[in-house]
């Protein structure tokens, strides 16, 4: 079994992984653009794993690494259609909202980071996270009162 | 929480459920391993390449700087003997004068050195391109008091062609030697004769340094011939000055004063100062005083601290001599040509000291006691004590008597003329 640092490199996988799976399909609406992201993410944080001061950085030097490549890899508007519960019409609005606004959201919203939390990982200041977030929010707000007329 | 706040939390957690973890590929796990060998790869080329970047400065160090570590030396405060070294007689017949304090006189007479005839100074005035006869500059005391150095510059038509050469001389006037001839390659002066300013012993008396061409140059007193010790050809480096602990010499050069390893000839700039000539050493070796264009400066931490100071002003268009340090290192001496101050009185030139405790400089001698030619140069020499101070003031007096040399008592500021007609470049003889 192959080990980075004595860790065990199936274990890191299955034990993070999954978190960076959902969090990636959040930020992508895609089943095989967020594996392809998680599986990109995973491989760029054990090639730096040897940086990390312990295993607790891992989850969140991933969840940024996801974060950052969901931004620059997907079209604004590229949305899953295909199973997407038809009555869930927020899903399919998120799919509008510019990237960076969509994971300002998801992390604060599904993440449940703090404005700090989120911002850092956007690699944003606070004030901008909180205008990317209150973006996000109207545009879906704009869609709906545009769909409910 | 707005309503579409919670709703949307509930979309991201109902779609969360639908992401299902992949399976552990082999493909994954390959990638994960390759990255991994990638980045050992790239790290230990990194390393490797540090290191030869290291071993690379390590090897382009012997062209960089290697500075010396200065360490305070304690100022051989020596009595002198009260013998005093300068040069006489006529233009024509101009000798080296040793006055030793019991009166007696040793001499060097110029025929010791070259044996063509000398023409007259009258006939070498009126007639344009009559050889003149060689004459004696620049003379300087080994530390020890052993040997006079002095520079000769032999029978010349034009001064720039005139060959000079640096000879030493032992204090009885026996034992007159060539050490080495000034160098011409580059066709700017040789051995720069002007007192005070030409050459430097080392602090073990063995060898001596010399500005000429351009350049600095190192000779041993015993082995002879020059070592060039700097070389910046657009530069003219000059007044090389000895660090008393030997392991340095201090010059000017067009933008500064810097400073040359004398193990490896390596050279950086210790202070930038327009015009600056002529750095001094204090005797303790942590100072360096530097005649600059515009006054006298005092350069402390000469390690690289660096703080420049000036002390006086220079008001242009007064010239100042170059400082001298009092052996016990706590007086700066330089003169200061005032004529344009008093026209009416002629040239001359005032004496100033000053302690370097923050009091403001001292005016020792006022002119027109000193009066100088306008186109010499004025120098200034403490005795070994530190009590007097010999006054090289080349002219004649308002009688017109020659100038010669005269002496200062530091405390009173009387003056003492010492005999010997047109004489010059007073170097009093220190006593190991």
């Amino acid at each position: 079994m192959s080990t980075i640092g004595g860790r065990d490199l199936a274990r890191l996988y299955e034990q993070h992984a999954p978190a960076a799976l959902r969090l990636a399909y959040l930020l992508t609406g895609d089943h095989g653009l967020a594996e392809d992201l998680v599986q990109d993410a995973f491989v760029r944080v054990i090639g730096r794993f040897g940086q990390l001061r312990d295993e607790l950085g891992f989850d969140a030097y991933l969840r940024r690494t996801v974060v950052n490549l969901s931004c620059g890899r997907l079209p604004p508007t590229r949305v899953e259609r295909e199973g997407v519960d038809e009555r869930d019409e927020l899903w399919r609005r998120l799919g509008s909202v510019a990237p960076r606004q969509r994971a300002a959201l998801v992390l604060r919203h599904y993440e449940n980071l703090s404005d700090e939390q989120a911002a850092q990982v956007l690699g944003c200041s606070t004030r901008a996270l909180r205008s990317l977030t209150s973006r996000g929010l109207q545009a879906l707000g704009t869609q709906e009162s545009v769909v409910a007329r | 929480m707005t309503d579409l706040e919670t709703r949307l939390r509930e979309t991201f957690e109902r779609q969360a459920e639908r992401a299902e973890l992949p399976v552990v590929t082999p493909a994954l796990l390959g990638r994960a391993r390759r990255r991994l060998a990638l980045t050992v790869v790239l790290s230990v080329v990194i390393v490797l390449a540090l290191t030869g970047l290291g071993v690379w400065s390590v090897q382009t160090a012997t062209t960089e700087p290697v500075k010396p570590v200065h360490r305070p030396v304690v100022p051989t405060v020596a009595a002198h003997n009260g013998d005093l070294a300068y040069v006489g007689g006529r233009l024509d017949a101009a000798r080296l004068v040793i006055r030793h304090r019991d009166g007696s006189v040793s001499t060097v007479d110029r025929t010791r050195i070259e044996r063509e005839p000398c023409t007259p100074y009258a006939v070498v005035a009126t007639m344009r391109g009559t050889p003149r006869c060689g004459g004696f500059g620049s003379l300087l005391w080994s530390p020890d008091g052993a040997r006079l150095a002095f520079l000769f510059q032999h029978r010349w038509r034009h001064a720039a062609d005139a060959p000079v050469g640096l000879y030493v001389v032992r204090a009885d006037g026996t034992g007159l030697r060539k050490v080495a001839s000034c160098p011409t390659d580059r066709g700017i002066l040789p051995c720069d004769l002007t007192d005070g300013a030409g050459q430097t012993w080392s602090p073990d008396s063995t060898r001596i340094a010399v500005s000429g061409d351009g350049r600095i140059w190192t000779a041993s007193v015993e082995d002879g011939g020059f070592r060039e010790l700097t070389r910046c050809p657009p530069c003219l480096d000059s007044h090389p000055a000895w660090s008393p602990d030997g392991q340095s010499i201090a010059f000017a050069r067009d933008d500064g004063v810097y400073e040359a390893s004398v193990a490896d000839g390596s050279t950086w700039r210790l202070a930038a100062l327009r015009g600056a000539v002529a750095p001094v050493w204090s005797p303790d070796g942590t100072k360096i005083a530097i005649l600059a264009e515009d006054g006298v400066y005092v350069l402390e931490g000469v390690e690289g601290s660096g703080d420049v100071r000036r002390i006086a002003e220079i008001l242009t268009p007064q010239r100042a001599s170059v400082p001298a340090w009092s052996p016990d290192g706590h007086r700066l001496a330089w003169l200061v040509d005032v004529s344009s101050r008093a026209p009416r009185l002629g040239l001359h030139v005032d004496l100033w000291t000053t302690r370097l405790d923050g009091t403001p400089p001292v005016r020792v001698v006022q002119g027109p006691c000193c009066l100088v030619d306008q186109q010499s140069d004025a120098r200034v020499a403490w005795s070994p004590d530190g009590r007097k101070i010999a006054v090289h003031a080349p002219g004649h007096t308002a009688t017109g008597a020659p100038q010669g040399v005269l002496v200062v008592d530091v405390a009173s500021g009387r003056l003492r003329r010492i005999p010997g007609g047109d004489s010059a470049s007073p170097a009093w003889r220190p006593v190991a």
